[in-house]
């Protein structure tokens, strides 16, 4: 049985001796996860621990059977932050910004050979952007250079993509174009982590959708569920803003 | 010798041509890559640091060059480790290291044997008092910090641009930032011979900000910024053997003057066509 692409054995994150985030997850290859919940519940700060870049404070993450910071070629795992690329003074061309994304394969000092430069044309290819490579990344729209970091994310070659937020301040025919694309992403078997607000565009792409309320989860299932039973939790009625969905062990939380 | 190029056959105007190049190139070679991380004040800092390292020098009687090197590398990593903790001090930290540098090396160098006549050659460029010795370090510093910033150029500049994409992709974040910082340190203290530490961040700063005026890639601003950087440089110290002025500060007025002329050209890139890769 091949390992998980994520997995989370009660680990929990934060900040400053602080737990923000905790979770005993299993997502397996292939899965399209959703990672809902409303500002502050802990979506980011889950994602950012399990990538290594904010302090773990227990528990285990492991990547394809592996600790992130052991993971041989850290490329199988590619992240789309939430920020916009184009905050630099110096103008940098899309492919400029895509071929960082490669140096997770070839490594700091490694040659740029004519097969990296294949695989970063094919990524700009993938998100539908072949005719802009050479533009200044400044100079494209919101939702263009949203598409140009899920690119820099998929130049290594990566078998799983973390995205934080990829929907934030892009606007609704980005937003489709962007669906299209992680659906393009999700039949090549590439495992996706979003971190959503809402399904929106991405409903009937996501097979599974995990709520967070106040750093934990507590809805892991089907998406058609969700609302269902989430009525009265996290924001649906204040008055019951500690209630905890039970889920079916089905939909893949361990067993604690 | 051709008339116009008289001041050449000076050995104090050919080492200075020589110094004004190799500072030419290093310190857009570094300078694109603190613009890039909206840094571009921090030579200054580096530069008031050194102050204290040439004060020291000064004071033991010992190579003021390389006291300062050596104090402003310590400086370059103690902000770099600051920045990197983004303690809630970490900019006021940084003002104190600034003010207590320059204030450290006035001080010291008035206990120094030549007092402040010495300071005012670091304070302001002295390139025509360029020795050989001067140059021999000027080179291999400068050499360092082109080959070291082309070879890792396209990881400092993923560093540059995103710190947690770059991190997850496996790069040595804090690493690289060091050696920047050091590299920095490094271009501070060989301009600070020919500029002075006034205005030491301005041949890190201004060629990249005229070359990114005019390019549309990250490779043809490094190219341009060192070419402009390299070329204001020279003009400098030969306008300056003409006009009779502060070497350091007539090569500075050079980078401004191109630098406003591309800006108030003002459709340069829509007339002459955007420089490409």
């Amino acid at each position: 049985m091949s390992p998980p692409a994520l997995r989370f054995a009660n680990a929990s994150f934060g900040y400053r001796g602080i737990v923000a985030a905790s979770a005993d997850l299993r997502i397996e290859s292939g899965e399209v996860v959703a990672l809902l919940g409303s500002n502050g519940s802990g979506k980011s700060t889950l994602v950012k621990g399990a990538l290594g870049l904010i302090d773990s404070y227990g528990g285990d993450v492991e990547w394809f059977g592996q600790p992130f910071d052991q993971l041989k070629g850290r490329s199988v795992v590619g992240y789309v932050p939430q920020r916009q690329p184009s905050t630099s003074p110096i103008p940098s061309t899309l492919e400029e910004l895509v071929r960082t994304g490669r140096l997770g394969r070839t490594g700091m000092f490694g040659r740029y050979r004519h097969s990296d430069r294949y695989e970063v044309a094919e990524a700009i290819r993938t998100v539908g952007l072949d005719a802009q490579h050479r533009t200044p990344v400044r100079e494209l729209s919101g939702g263009q250079q949203r598409r140009a970091l899920v690119a820099r994310a998929l130049a290594s070659q990566a078998k799983a993509l973390v995205l934080d937020e990829p929907f934030a301040g892009v606007d609704q025919e980005s937003q489709d174009t962007l669906a299209e694309v992680f659906r393009s992403l999700a039949g090549r078997g590439i495992t996706l982590l979003i971190v959503l607000h809402e399904l929106g565009p991405l409903d009937g792409v996501v097979t599974r959708a995990v709520h967070l309320a106040d750093g934990s989860v507590i809805f892991d299932g089907d998406p058609k569920q969700r609302s269902a039973a989430l009525v009265g939790v996290d924001g649906h009625d204040p008055h019951c803003a500690d209630a905890v969905v039970h889920v079916p062990s089905t939909f893949g939380l361990f067993p604690r | 010798m051709i008339a116009a190029l008289e001041f050449l056959d000076y050995d104090f105007m050919r080492r200075a041509m020589i110094a004004a190049l190799l500072v030419g190139f290093a310190a857009p070679a570094v300078g694109i890559f603190l613009v890039q991380r909206r840094l571009a004040l921090i030579g200054d800092g580096l530069g008031h640091v050194a102050v204290t390292g040439v004060g020291l020098g000064l004071v033991l009687d010992r190579a003021p060059l390389a006291v300062a090197l050596i104090t402003a590398v310590v400086g370059a990593v103690v902000l770099e480790l600051m920045r990197a903790r983004r303690t809630e001090i970490a900019d006021i930290a940084l003002a104190m290291l600034f003010y207590g540098g320059i204030a450290g090396g006035v001080v010291l160098v008035s206990r120094a044997p030549a007092g402040g006549r010495s300071l005012n050659q670091y304070l302001f460029g002295s390139i025509t008092t360029t020795t050989n010795m001067d140059l021999i370090a000027f080179a291999v510093l400068a050499g360092v910090v082109v080959v070291v910033t082309a070879v890792v150029g396209p990881a400092l500049f993923a560093v540059g641009d995103d710190e947690e994409f770059a991190a997850v992709n496996g790069l040595p974040v804090l690493a690289l930032n060091l050696t920047l910082a050091v590299f920095a340190a490094f271009t501070v203290v060989i301009a600070m011979r020919v500029v002075g530490v006034l205005l030491v961040s301005a041949l890190m700063v201004v060629p990249v900000a005229t070359a990114q005026l005019l390019a549309r890639s990250f490779r043809s601003t490094y190219l341009l910024g060192i070419a402009l950087g390299a070329g204001s440089a020279l003009a400098g110290v030969v306008a300056s053997y003409y006009g009779d002025t502060p070497s350091g500060a007539t090569i500075v007025l050079v980078a401004v003057g191109l630098f406003a002329i591309t800006l108030l050209g003002g459709g340069a890139r829509g007339l002459v066509g955007r420089i490409g890769r």
